[in-house]
C-alpha cells in the first residue's frame, strides 16, 4: 500500500514534470520564383521547439550532420562563417505527382515548375547574427567505396558520393537575443 | 432597381464574409507536450462552413493510413490536429476542368496542365501553419473532391479519397526516403533505400539480409517477402537497388516493408527522445530518507522498453520507472544514470543512438546512520536556495545556451541581465532551453564547488574502501563518440556492443558518464572484446588523452560475436573523471569495460 502510494506520487510528480517547454526561434518565411529567393517574412515566436536528435549527437561527435545527399538543403550560418545546421528542405517551385488512379502499379510521375513557392525555416535564437544560405546540393555518385575489414562503411569508405551546393540565396538575418 | 439588386448584392458578401469564422485548431489526438510529440497539421480545402463533420471523418482516414505500420505501434508518440477554414465553395479550382472556386488555400487540379496534379497556393498553407501550428513536423492538406489527385512536396496534398497518396509522400519529406520506381531523365541520390553499391559487406541495408539470399536478387515471387537488392529504384531501371520486390516507395498502398519501417523509427526517434519526462529535473540531488528519481518512458503500445539504472557506471537490478537508491554509497556523491531503451525489432541498426535516451543525477547522501531503503523526497536545488542553505548541494553558476556558456544571474528571475560587468542569464529561462542546453549542474568552476568536490573525494576515499563495488560500463553507453557505431550483441547479457571502430575513432565516458573512482590506487580494467582478424588496438586514457592508463592490443577471437576479455592494470586516482577509449588500429568490437579495484 505504501509502495503503490509512493509510485502514484512519483508518476503525479513525473507527469507534472511533463511541461512543454518554449524557445525563442526565428520563423522565416521564403518565396522561390524565377527571380531568385526572397525573405517575405521574419519573426521571432516562443514555439515548441524542437532539435534533431541526430543532429545533437553528431555535432557531439566532432563530426558535421550534413542535412542529405542531393536536393536543396537550407545552411544556418554563424558570424565567423562556420556552418551551424543544415535542414533538408523540398525545392519549393517542385510539384509532382507520383501515382495515377488506375492500378497500384501504375507508377506515373510527373513533374512541374509552379510559378512560385513558399517555404519556411526555423532557426533558434542565438547569441549572434546568423545568415540563411539555400543551396541546392547536386550529388554525384561515383564507384562502390572498397570495404573495411571489420564490415564498416565508413565516413571516407562511404565519400562516393561527391556534392556539390549550389547557392540559391544568401540572407543575413537579425537573430540575436538581447 | 438594379442599384437595390448591387446594394442586397453586396450587403450578402459583406454578410457572408462577416461570418466567416476564424479557422479552428482541432485537437485529434494530443498525447503530450508538442516539443515531446511528432505533431501532425492536417489542414482541409473546399470545406463550407457546413462540412465541417465531413472534413473531421476526411482527417480520420487519413490519420489512419499514416499510423498504419511501423507507427501504428507509437501512437503514443504522435499529436494530431485539424485546422478547419470554412471554404465558401466546396471542392477545388478546375474539378470539372473549367470552375474557379473559392476556398481557403486555392487548391487546384490542372497544374501545368496535368488532370491529376492538385497543388495548393503555399504561401497560404504555410501561413496558417506558422499562424496555428509552428510546431508541426508533417503537414497534410486534404482537398474535398473525389476526383483522384495529389502532389508531394514540402507540404503534401490529397483529394479526399486518397489517402494513401500522403502516406507516401511522407516517406520523403519527414523519413527521407528515395522513390523506388523508374522514372528515365531524374536525378538520382544514395538513400536508406536506394544504393548502386550491392557488394554483401558494405550494402546499405545488409543488416536486414541473409547470407542465402544473392545480390543481385532476383526479381521472382521466391523473393517477395525477403529483403535483398532488387535492381531498379531511385528512379534508374538499371545499376541502383532497392531493399524489397515491392514497397510503398515503389508501389502506392502497398506496406513499407522492413528497410523502409527501419527509416520511419529512426526518423521518429531523430525528433523526440524515448524519455517523456523526469523527476526531479537532472542535476545535483541531495538524497534524503524516502528520495528516488522517476523518469516516465515514452511507451510504445507494445511495451517493448527496458530501463537500466546504474550507480557510477554499475547497472543495478533496478528496472522501473522509479529509481530507489540500488547501490548508492551511505556517505559522498554518486552519479545515478537512467537509460531508456526501445528494443523494438523494427530496428536493426541504430548508428546514432537514436533508440535510448539517458537521464542523470549528481546524487549526494548523507549520514552514514541512515538505512538507504528509508530515504525520502528529492528535490533539485535552486541556485538562490543551495547558495543560502547550510547543505553541501553543488551551486549552479552558468548556463549552456544554445551551446553557448554563460554564466547565471543571480539578482535577475527572468530573462538576461548583466552582472559582474558581464551579461547573464536567469536560471528560469535558461531552464526553458530543450535538452541538452539549460542550466550546467554539478559542474560549476565556483570554489564552493571545488572545495566540496575535494571533500567529496577524500571522504569517500575513506568511508567506502571496504566495500568498493567493481564499476561495470557498458561500452555503449557513452557521451560522446567518433565514428563508431552500436549494434545487438550476442554476448553474455545481450544487449549492445560498439562496434565499427577505426583507426582515429573514440568513445568518451565523461560528461554525465563521468566514473567516480573512490579510491586513489591500483585497479585492474578488464575489456571485453571480439575480432575477427585480430591486429586491432587502442588505448584507455583520461578524457583528453593525458594520461594514457593502457594500451590495449585485441587478440583474434574468430569472429566478431567470439567474445574474449583482456585486463590491464592501472593506477587511478579518486574522483569523479571523464575516461576515454581511443582506436589506435581498427578491427575490433567492445561490449563493455569493468575497473575493480585490487
Amino acid at each position: 500500500m505504501k509502495k503503490n502510494l509512493l509510485i502514484s506520487t512519483a508518476l503525479f510528480l513525473t507527469l507534472c514534470s511533463a511541461h512543454a517547454y518554449s524557445v525563442p526561434v526565428m520563423i522565416v518565411q521564403l518565396e522561390s520564383s524565377a527571380q531568385g529567393i526572397k525573405v517575405l517574412k521574419e519573426e521571432i515566436r516562443d514555439i515548441n521547439y524542437k532539435q534533431s536528435r541526430t543532429e545533437e549527437k553528431v555535432k557531439k561527435s566532432g563530426k558535421f550532420p550534413k542535412a542529405r545527399s542531393g536536393g536543396w538543403v537550407a545552411q544556418i550560418i554563424r558570424a565567423d562563417g562556420t556552418i551551424e545546421s543544415e535542414q533538408a528542405i523540398e525545392d519549393p517551385r517542385q510539384q509532382h505527382g507520383e501515382f495515377s488512379y488506375d492500378g497500384a502499379t501504375a507508377n506515373q510521375r510527373v513533374e512541374a515548375q509552379v510559378e512560385r513557392g513558399v517555404f519556411d525555416i526555423q532557426i533558434p535564437i542565438s547569441s549572434e547574427e546568423v545568415t540563411l544560405r539555400i543551396v541546392d546540393r547536386q550529388s554525384h555518385t561515383s564507384t562502390p567505396p572498397p570495404h573495411l575489414p571489420n564490415g564498416k562503411t565508413s565516413t571516407t569508405a562511404s565519400a562516393g558520393v561527391n556534392d556539390q551546393d549550389i547557392v540559391k540565396g544568401e540572407f543575413k538575418l537579425k537573430g540575436n537575443k538581447q | 432597381m438594379k442599384l437595390i439588386k448591387f446594394l442586397i448584392a453586396t450587403l450578402l458578401l459583406i454578410s457572408a464574409i462577416a461570418h466567416s469564422a476564424a479557422p479552428q485548431l482541432i485537437d485529434i489526438e494530443v498525447n503530450g507536450p508538442k516539443d515531446k510529440r511528432i505533431n501532425i497539421l492536417f489542414l482541409g480545402d473546399g470545406y463550407t462552413a457546413g462540412q465541417k463533420d465531413l472534413f473531421l471523418a476526411d482527417v480520420a482516414v487519413f490519420k489512419a493510413a499514416l499510423m498504419d505500420s511501423p507507427w501504428g505501434s507509437y501512437t503514443n508518440y504522435f499529436n494530431s490536429y485539424a485546422l478547419f477554414a470554412e471554404s465558401q465553395q466546396s471542392g477545388a479550382t478546375y474539378e470539372d476542368g473549367v470552375t474557379v472556386k473559392n476556398t481557403a488555400y486555392e487548391c487546384s487540379y490542372w497544374v501545368a496542365n496535368i488532370e491529376r496534379l492538385l497543388a495548393c497556393n503555399s504561401a497560404l498553407t504555410f501561413a496558417a501553419k506558422n499562424e496555428y501550428l509552428p510546431e508541426t513536423d508533417m503537414v497534410m492538406v486534404v482537398v474535398n473532391s473525389n476526383l483522384y489527385g495529389g502532389s508531394g512536396g514540402s507540404i503534401s496534398v490529397a483529394n479526399r479519397t486518397s489517402p494513401e497518396i500522403v502516406a507516401h509522400e511522407m516517406g520523403h519529406t519527414f523519413v527521407h526516403l528515395a522513390d523506388e520506381y523508374d522514372y528515365p531523365g531524374a536525378a538520382s541520390a544514395e538513400a536508406p533505400n536506394a544504393t548502386m553499391n550491392i557488394a554483401r559487406d558494405t550494402l546499405t541495408w545488409r543488416h536486414w539480409v541473409e547470407s542465402s539470399t544473392p545480390l543481385a536478387t532476383p526479381e521472382t515471387q521466391e523473393y517477395a517477402d525477403v529483403v535483398g537488392a532488387f535492381e531498379g529504384a531511385a528512379y534508374q531501371p538499371v545499376g541502383w537497388y532497392r531493399p524489397t520486390l515491392t514497397s510503398r516507395m515503389q508501389v502506392n498502398g502497398a506496406p513499407l516493408g522492413p528497410v523502409n519501417s527501419e527509416q520511419f523509427v529512426l526518423s521518429m526517434y531523430d525528433a523526440i527522445s524515448p524519455i517523456d519526462a523526469v523527476q526531479p529535473a537532472e542535476g545535483t540531488v541531495i538524497w534524503q530518507p524516502g528520495s528516488n528519481l522517476a523518469v516516465t518512458p515514452l511507451l510504445p503500445d507494445n511495451a517493448n522498453l527496458a530501463i537500466e539504472w546504474s550507480v557510477n557506471g554499475v547497472i543495478t537490478t533496478e528496472t522501473g520507472t522509479i529509481f530507489t537508491g540500488s547501490n548508492l554509497p551511505l556517505n559522498g556523491t554518486a552519479t545515478v544514470t537512467a537509460k531508456v531503451i526501445d528494443k523494438t525489432a523494427l530496428v536493426r541498426k541504430d548508428p546514432n543512438g537514436l533508440l535510448f535516451d539517458t537521464a542523470s543525477w549528481v546524487v549526494q547522501t548523507r549520514g552514514s546512520s541512515s538505512s538507504r531503503s528509508s530515504f525520502n523526497s528529492s528535490s533539485r536545488p535552486s541556485s538562490a536556495s543551495a547558495s543560502n542553505s547550510s547543505s553541501s548541494a553543488v551551486v549552479p553558476t552558468q548556463c549552456n545556451w544554445w551551446g553557448q556558456i554563460v554564466p547565471l544571474c543571480v539578482n535577475v528571475s527572468s530573462g538576461w541581465g548583466y552582472e559582474n560587468n558581464a551579461s547573464c542569464v536567469a536560471v528560469s529561462t535558461c531552464n526553458s532551453q530543450p535538452y541538452p542546453y539549460g542550466v550546467i549542474g554539478g559542474a560549476s568552476s565556483s570554489a564552493a564547488n571545488s572545495s566540496l568536490l575535494s571533500s567529496r573525494s577524500s571522504s569517500s576515499s575513506n568511508s567506502v574502501r571496504s566495500s568498493i563495488a567493481p564499476i561495470f560500463v557498458e561500452a555503449e553507453n557513452y557521451d560522446t563518440m567518433r565514428g563508431v557505431q552500436t549494434q545487438p550483441t550476442s554476448d553474455t547479457g545481450g544487449g549492445l556492443n560498439v562496434g565499427w571502430m577505426d583507426a582515429g575513432d573514440w568513445i568518451s565516458y565523461a560528461g554525465a558518464k563521468s566514473i567516480n573512482i573512490p579510491a586513489t590506487g591500483t585497479y585492474k580494467v578488464e575489456f571485453r572484446v571480439a575480432s575477427q582478424n585480430g591486429g586491432g588496438s587502442f588505448t584507455f586514457q583520461k578524457t583528453g588523452g593525458n594520461p594514457i592508463y593502457a594500451s590495449v592490443k585485441v587478440p583474434t577471437t574468430g569472429a566478431w560475436q567470439n567474445w574474449t576479455t583482456v585486463t590491464s592494470t592501472i593506477n587511478l586516482t579518486a574522483g569523479l573523471q571523464g575516461f576515454g577509449i581511443a582506436v589506435k588500429t581498427g578491427g575490433f568490437n567492445l561490449n563493455w569495460y569493468r575497473i575493480t579495484k585490487l
